[in-house]
């Protein structure tokens, strides 16, 4: 704070003094960690003018499958499958996107039941990316008028996105697949991306949450004005409706599960969660670092409140009636002991 | 009035050369024999289309080997009201789901294997009918608590027909004696989702038994053919054969091994040897047919979510059970083995 | 680090004035009034022509590539194309690499501000708490890509190795890339708004 003080002065109609002082060892020793925050304000993004081309997936004879990516857009909440948008201020000034410079023992995850707990490991320093946080106390529902989301995000109704994008997928001669994706009232409070070394490994390691909240995610598997897609009636048969869906992913427990992304030597890659025992000698020590596994690391939930297949909505973000009604669906409280995914050429 | 930076602008603003450049050929082109040569393995996603009977697929695979040991609390998909079924019911419902085990002694794990997993699409015209995720080849111990099932999970039974003179009555050992079935007989019956009934039930079923007009074989040490003629009389109704239960709750089954545990898999290899291939989980707005990639055929999942674990082609070529339990884990089970560190089995 | 952002800026502010650079007496510093900033506009292009590793070979068949030579054509395509910049990092001892390859295009935006604000209003009820500086990037109104390109692989060296041809060529059979994705973006992206910066401890 103090250090903008002589900024302040310079660029304002100001006619007092305004000399520069170098801090001194006292007040730089009581900045805990550094960081910054970032607020997107009145944010929107269109890139419908632009065309996105992405290669190198093949198909079964080794020939480039391109995928066009188009429509792509941000903006508020309301927007309407993007046909209105208008600009959205997200991440809010208390508890903003941050860049944080810390020590692993001053940083802390929320836990499912609302406790803070410590997940890095200490004398680490780690880079955090964070969007915004949840509280513990207080907070806006995640998911508006469904409880199960939970109630804790810092977003409010005016700071959730909208947000689009399709693909096209020119999968044969003659036959353009179109994945069409529309997601209203999106959050991704929570989320966060953390990264350290470790000495003992000899490597970069992490842990990362991913949170999405959407009151409505929908795909629609054709291209507005093609052939059996015109009509309100057309498209409705052709678009999977997600209603009041949420994923808490969590990769990694940094104490004793870090999340591990190498490169092996002939050139592929490895993803690891190694296991929480691995070192442990006694009885006792496996047996201490699996109950504190167990009671602190974060778990995976993905949920989705109603699932549809080419019904329609009466009004929006209703669950929509009519097609095939899957209900819900959900896998709650995944958790690794052990997960390696290695890459090969296929 | 803005403050202007000219050295700065000038230093910014870079004159492009006034070549466009022509954009890449998005076509899709034939490869020369020498340019398919020199790609060495380009990538590890994959897609490829299929085409049957009206539906289109279109697929991606991922090139992965997968080993893994994770635990859920719940898997449940499909919860919505259903014709013919108990309301509040959904097509999939597992409570402490796992995949793999662990040894608490050692602290280590015994991964369950995954090969080349994937994710496909069907299409009837340009509208999705059906989505499902896929493995090719799988191997382990799947545990949970089953609540309800749709889908096709074929079990053999096969061991001694101990057991089964066990759960049998005085009169029923008598037959099986006459019949030349000994309790040193090894006997094999296939079983599949069923309900309490014996009819064949893939939708939300609770049980896996033989059956209704299915009958127990004996693959040695009976008196051959003679045998498999008489029991062949004996054919499974309403869950019982001569009054031996043939249907068991799926809830006892705590644990299946998927694939065959006795073969040991070779690391230096991609293959894992003695997987089950073809485990999927679909969800579909009505039938639709999923190619099988081992037999090359196409299979029909009915609508609603379906998991599948076909049988396969072993390395003599023949069509074999994914899941293989012998007869005393028929009836009595098969308890759940340890997927939790610590004192805990399950639901860590 | 805002403290030497405000010391040149102020810097800036007094080149117009003379031709000379003085170091501003304190008094007078503290006589500048008026509103600083920065408004940016700028086109810059990446390897458009190829850079200066690789030059272009006359075939898309690897194997006939001479030392130097490297087309980075997309699959299948039989015209041969320069190649951009290459990043590669590595983030384990003796490990793999990962790769940015074939970076390149031309980019352009009209717009880019940057300025300081006080922040103690509006923000639908957080301003006022606030009550502190910020860092306000103005996000250009456009942004055009022609050509742009880039693709994400892993590797098994950091720099890039000809695995298909001979030795003599300076080929090296063990090379081994797996490119996971590769994209190009061609055309205009509409934006609008600001990116707020501001510390947080």
């Amino acid at each position: 704070m103090r250090s903008l003080l002589p900024l302040l002065a310079l660029l304002s109609v100001a006619s007092a003094r305004a000399e520069m002082v170098a801090l001194d060892d006292g007040e730089m020793s009581k900045v805990q960690g550094a960081g910054f925050g970032f607020v997107l304000e009145n944010i929107l993004l269109d890139a419908g003018q632009s065309t996105i081309t992405i290669n190198d997936i093949t198909n079964g004879s080794g020939q480039n499958v391109p995928i066009s990516v188009k429509e792509f857009y941000l903006g508020a909440a309301g927007s309407n499958k993007g046909a209105n948008l208008n600009p959205v201020t997200t991440g809010r000034l208390a508890h903003p996107f941050a860049l944080n410079l810390a020590k692993g023992e001053d940083l802390r995850s929320l836990r499912d039941d609302g406790q803070w707990v410590q997940t890095t490991p200490n004398n680490v320093a780690v880079l955090e990316l964070t969007f915004p946080e949840r509280l513990s106390t207080g907070g806006n529902a995640c998911i508006a008028g469904f409880a199960g989301a939970g109630n804790n995000c810092s977003s409010r109704a005016a700071e959730k996105i909208d947000m689009g994008v399709r693909f096209d997928f020119q999968v044969a001669a003659g036959r353009t697949d179109v994945i069409n994706i529309d997601i209203g009232e999106l959050a991704m409070d929570g989320s966060y991306l953390r990264l350290w070394g470790d000495s003992a490994r000899a490597q970069m390691v992490g842990e990362a949450r991913l949170n999405i909240f959407a009151k409505t995610l929908e795909i629609t598997s054709c291209a507005s004005g093609t052939l059996n897609c015109t009509s309100a009636a057309e498209l409705a048969a052709r678009t999977i409706y997600l209603t009041n869906s949420y994923a808490n992913v969590a990769l990694g427990y940094g104490k004793t599960q870090p999340l591990l992304l190498d490169v092996t030597s002939n050139g592929q890659f490895v993803l690891e969660l190694p296991n929480p025992l691995a070192g442990a000698s006694t009885a006792a020590e496996r047996n201490s670092r699996a109950s504190e596994f167990y009671a602190n690391a974060p778990r995976t939930n993905v949920v989705v409140d109603n699932l549809n297949f080419g019904g329609a909505r009466s009004s929006a973000g209703v669950a929509p009636t009519g097609g095939y009604n899957f209900g819900s669906n959900e896998i709650r409280g995944l958790s690794f002991n052990y997960l390696k995914a290695t890459s090969h050429d296929l | 009035m803005r403050a202007t930076l000219r050295p700065v602008l000038r230093a910014f603003t870079v004159l492009a050369a006034c070549v466009l450049a022509s954009t890449a050929q998005a076509r899709l082109e034939p490869m020369a024999d020498n340019e398919l040569s020199d790609v060495a393995g380009q990538g590890f996603i994959n897609l490829t289309t299929d085409s049957n009977a009206g539906i289109d697929y279109t697929r991606i695979n991922l090139g992965l080997k997968v080993e893994t040991q994770m635990n859920m609390n719940k898997l449940q998909l499909g919860l919505y009201d259903r014709a013919g079924e108990a309301a509040g019911t959904s097509d999939i419902l597992i409570n402490n789901f796992a995949l793999g085990s662990v040894n608490d002694s050692t602290g280590a794990v015994n991964p369950f294997m995954i090969n080349d997993p994937f994710v496909e699409l069907a299409y009837s015209g340009n509208k999705i009918v059906g989505l499902r995720v896929g493995f090719a080849e799988s191997k382990g111990t799947l545990s949970g608590d089953i609540q309800t099932l749709s889908g096709s999970v074929p079990v053999h039974i096969k061991g001694t027909a101990d057991p089964i003179y066990n759960a049998a009555s005085g009169g029923t050992r008598f037959l099986l004696g006459l019949a030349g079935v000994y309790r040193s007989s090894i006997m094999e019956a296939d079983a599949t989702l069923v309900n309490s009934a014996g009819n064949l039930d893939p939708v939300r079923a609770t049980y896996s038994g033989m059956p209704n007009g299915s009958s127990l074989s004996c693959s040695s040490g009976c008196l051959g053919g003679l045998t498999n003629a008489l029991l062949s009389l004996f054919t499974s109704s309403n869950c019982a054969v001569t009054g031996v239960t043939t249907c068991f709750p799926l809830s006892q089954f705590q644990s299946l091994p998927i694939g065959n545990a006795a073969i040991a898999d070779n690391s230096a290899t991609q293959a894992i040897e003695g997987a089950a291939r073809g485990f999927f989980i679909s969800m579909q707005t009505q039938a639709v047919s999923w190619k099988d990639l081992d037999s090359n055929t196409f299979k029909e999942a009915l609508a609603g979510a379906y998991l599948n674990i076909p049988k396969f082609k072993d390395a003599n070529g023949n069509l074999v059970a994914p899941i293989t339990i012998n007869f005393d884990q028929a009836f009595g089970g098969i308890p759940r083995v340890d997927t939790c560190f610590g004192a805990a089995t399950k639901g860590c | 680090m805002i403290s030497r952002l405000g010391l040149l800026l102020c810097t800036l502010l007094t080149a117009t004035a003379q031709a000379e650079l003085h170091p501003l007496a304190d008094d007078s510093l503290s006589d500048v009034s008026g509103q600083g900033g920065v408004y940016l506009s700028g086109e810059f292009s990446i390897n458009k022509e190829g850079g200066p590793l690789w030059s272009k070979p006359a075939s898309t068949n690897a194997a006939t590539w001479t030392v130097g030579e490297r087309s980075c054509a997309t699959k299948g395509s039989t015209t041969p194309e320069n190649c951009g910049m290459r990043l590669a990092v590595r983030s384990e001892a003796a490990g793999g690499w990962y790769v940015l390859d074939n970076i390149k295009g031309i980019f352009s935006f009209e717009g880019l501000t940057l300025r300081t604000r006080v922040i103690n209003s509006g923000f639908a009820g957080d301003g006022a708490g606030f009550n502190r500086d910020v860092l306000e990037f103005g996000l250009p109104n456009e942004v055009k890509f022609k050509d742009g390109s880039f693709a994400f692989a892993v590797a098994n060296q950091g720099g890039w190795r000809n695995s298909a041809g001979t030795v003599a060529n300076g080929g090296d059979a063990s090379y081994q890339q797996t490119n996971i994705f590769s994209a190009k973006i061609d055309g205009s992206i509409r934006m609008q708004g600001n990116v707020l910066v501001f510390p947080k401890n």
